[in-house]
């Protein structure tokens, strides 16, 4: 296996600096992080996001690693969703 | 902990962790703005050459102007997903392989026997039950 980079270590205050520094959130970017996250458990267990959700969470199997997962990051989709598309949102999207 | 450098680097150094094969820092700010929009944050810790990872998952919510930890799994996971030690906060199960109650219920444990045993939810002593199994 190829050697990966390392990044040097950071020290608390450049770690503070960098975090306190950081520009607009790319919302895009991490979106599709998620729903690229979503795919790859889909494809895994070939099954849809929608039906492990409705079907397996909040059961006795979910009690797996991928699952519990799996369950956190629908929610945080759903999170998204909420975020989104909110009543208020699209009012004020319709009007203006 | 005046002294501590932040993030997992000294997660690992605190825990005497092998240092992990790949660039965490460079994925750290994505994750930063992950937990702060979406109230998740993933991490991985992988070390290909022992074949194992360690996987962290934490969901958060507000509550009365306080962040908590809502929901959170932590797994040690050898390559080809074999949980090693695993903790989480589902709630399914009340009592430990002695059949007695949980002492943190949702809090539990799957010991490297699949027992479920009691746990106290802190990612730090789940740390240090881990740190055995990955040498």
């Amino acid at each position: 296996m190829p050697k990966r980079k390392k990044s040097p270590p950071l020290t608390k205050e450049q770690f503070l600096a960098r975090v306190m520094s950081r520009e607009e959130p790319d919302r895009e970017k991490i979106i599709k992080d998620i729903l690229e996250e979503l795919h790859a458990f889909e494809m895994k267990y070939r099954m849809r996001s929608e039906i492990f959700f409705k079907f397996i969470v909040g059961t006795p199997l979910e009690d797996q690693p991928d699952f519990l997962d799996w369950g956190m990051c629908y929610r945080e989709y759903l999170q998204i969703f909420q975020t989104q598309f909110s009543p208020e949102k699209i009012a004020a999207d319709v009007l203006g | 902990m005046a002294d501590c450098k932040p993030g997992p680097g000294n997660l690992c150094a605190s825990a005497k962790f092998p240092e992990p094969e790949i660039d965490l820092i460079s994925s750290l700010d994505d994750r930063i703005e992950r937990a702060v929009s979406f109230g998740t944050l993933p991490l991985l810790l992988l070390w290909p050459s022992l074949n194992k990872k360690f996987s962290i998952r934490e969901r958060y919510v507000f509550l009365q102007n306080r962040l908590h930890i809502d929901y959170y799994s932590y797994a040690l996971v050898e390559m080809g997903d074999r949980a090693i030690i695993r903790a989480d906060s589902a709630p399914h199960h009340e009592r430990d392989y002695h059949r007695k109650l949980l002492t943190n219920f949702p809090h539990h444990l799957h010991d490297e026997n699949k027992r479920v045993c009691s746990f106290s939810g802190e990612l730090e002593d789940f740390i240090n039950l881990a740190v055995p199994h990955i040498r």
